[in-house]
């Protein structure tokens, strides 16, 4: 028992980091755009949206090596971050296959593989915004909302679901 | 945020997930290494395809996800 609150201490205390690291991100986009207008955004804010793009990618997906980056390697060898957890469950044995108290529910697997869907293609959704340039302020001011519609979509799931 | 959401539901359902103490402790060392790596980059150095890479790497993973029966 003890073991087991160790990890989830570990892991939680990891995902609280990287959230709060996010959140900071989010916040400070959102600061700068209320104090000076999108129209006024400044180079540094514009590289804020960068920057809080690349950590949101990260802790979603890991930080694929340059080798991943261009395909050379199997999918199953660059996947990460929460992507990673979420991947590692689906690969146990479903629980009516097994005796084994290591098993995956099917009902929370389906619930879980939908919202992976559902974030990933919220996050997908930023690469016209992303491609279009760094003059488009506007548009790179929309990353953090991209987010904060995905954290939305994922809630009303949860709800939905129980 | 969306990963803090998912991880409460993976926890919540199916704490087996982090069957060892090295897999837990790995696996949460590996993702606040990635991402604090990626907080303390320089945002000037940070690229549209950097970006862009991270994004398809991100859909290869889902794919891969998503096609788990």
């Amino acid at each position: 028992m003890r073991t087991i609150l160790g990890i989830h201490g570990a892991a939680c205390a990891a995902i609280l980091a990287l959230a709060l690291t996010l959140g900071g991100c989010a916040q400070t986009l959102q600061f700068a755009a209320d104090q000076f207008g999108v129209d006024v955004v400044s180079e540094t804010v514009k590289a804020k949206a960068y920057k809080a793009a690349l950590v949101t990618f990260v802790a979603w997906g890991g930080a694929p090596s340059a080798e991943c980056q261009r395909g050379e390697k199997p999918a199953a060898d660059c996947i990460g971050g929460i992507q990673e957890l979420i991947y590692r469950y689906g690969k146990l044995t479903p629980c009516q296959d097994t005796t084994s108290l290591v098993c995956r529910d099917d009902s929370a697997w389906t619930r879980i593989k939908a919202l992976e869907l559902k974030t990933s293609h919220t996050l997908a959704a930023a690469e016209p915004v992303i491609m279009a340039g760094t003059d488009d302020v506007a548009l790179l001011m929309a990353l953090p909302t991209v987010v904060a519609d995905a954290k939305a979509a994922i809630e009303a799931d949860i709800k939905g679901g129980q | 945020m969306p990963w803090l959401t998912v991880l409460t539901l993976i926890l919540e359902n199916a704490p087996e997930i982090i069957q060892t103490v090295d897999d837990g402790i790995t696996w949460a060392q590996k993702a606040w290494t990635s991402t604090k790596a990626a907080y303390d980059k320089p945002a000037d150095q940070i690229t549209k395809e950097e970006l862009v890479a991270h994004l398809a790497t991100i859909k290869r993973s889902s794919d891969l996800i998503q096609g788990i029966e």
